[in-house]
């Protein structure tokens, strides 16, 4: 197993995938598997998903100094253009898992992070009737992000 | 003098609080990911704000003050030339608007938030244009 998956990271392919796989097994492994179990699998993956602390580090300070200065502002060009929320659409891929996190702990009032979910992934998952309703463009990413096995 | 109103909640905007819409987020915005009347133009300019309110019956008037038989709301421009923010007048003749992503807030006129913000880039700016609509008696 331990060739394998040193073969497959030399292959240079995503981490996360192989803690999907490693989830899988332990899964299959454990079939009456406990919350405990579970919670530990999913910190495991979390990890994987956001490994370099140096990452959520830049990401998080961002995040602050963009809220801050942009928490009065009505307009999308104010909100999106700022050079932090530009800088985190500029970590691209990486800058998902950290997203997706802040919109899930923002559930009662999520952030402005539809423009650059749109940019990073390219995705739009909001139905056009739910434009504007932050909550439920919230929900819909979200549920995008679990199909897409985003934690 | 500024008041608050309200917890501090992403459910709506200033644009959506000045047309009595407290489920939506209204702008104009390129990525199409906001609310915008159907049939406006989708666009960062006063007239396109102006078309945004007149498709609820307001149109451009003169004056700040209190008209009975009339409701108001103001645009505000920020240095960049593009809309801002928007307020209703209440009745007494002040002012009430939702400030971005934070509270509901009252005030006398509309200058008291001219400059609320970390920089002046954030700024709302000053009053661009004044609307109208008659009301119910």
């Amino acid at each position: 197993m331990a060739d394998t998956e040193n073969r497959v990271l030399n292959m240079n392919i995503d981490r996360s995938l192989l803690a999907r796989l490693d989830r899988y097994r332990f899964k299959r492994m454990f079939p009456s598997r406990t919350k405990a179990i579970e919670a530990l699998l999913d910190a495991a993956l979390s990890a994987e998903q956001s490994e370099d602390p140096a990452v959520e580090y830049r990401f998080l300070a961002l995040a602050r100094r963009w809220h801050d200065d942009t928490r009065l502002a009505s307009s999308l060009s104010m909100i999106a253009m700022h050079p932090a929320y530009q800088e985190m659409i500029g970590m691209g891929e990486q800058a998902l898992p950290l997203i997706f996190r802040e919109l899930a702990a923002e559930r009662e009032n999520p952030g402005h992070w539809f423009w650059a979910l749109r940019a990073i992934t390219g995705a739009d998952p909001v139905p056009a009737e739910l434009k504007g309703m932050i909550r439920e463009m919230a929900g819909s990413w979200l549920n995008w992000a679990r199909e897409k096995g985003y934690r | 003098m500024i008041v608050y109103r309200s917890p501090a909640t992403t459910a709506y905007n200033c644009i959506a609080w000045a047309a009595e819409d407290t489920r939506r987020w209204w702008w104009p915005d390129a990525m199409d990911q906001y609310y915008w009347p159907p049939g406006v133009t989708r666009e960062e300019t006063v007239e396109a704000f102006i078309a945004a309110y007149g498709s609820l019956g307001y149109t451009p008037c003169a004056t700040l003050d209190q008209e009975d038989g009339y409701q108001k709301i103001v645009v505000y421009v920020g240095c960049a030339g593009k809309p801002t923010h928007a307020a209703k007048q209440i009745p007494g003749g002040r002012w009430s608007g939702k400030l971005g992503s934070a509270e509901d807030v009252e005030h006398d006129t509309p200058e008291d938030v001219s400059a609320l913000g970390t920089e002046p880039q954030f700024h709302y700016g000053a009053v661009a244009a004044i609307l109208r609509r008659k009301v119910a008696r």
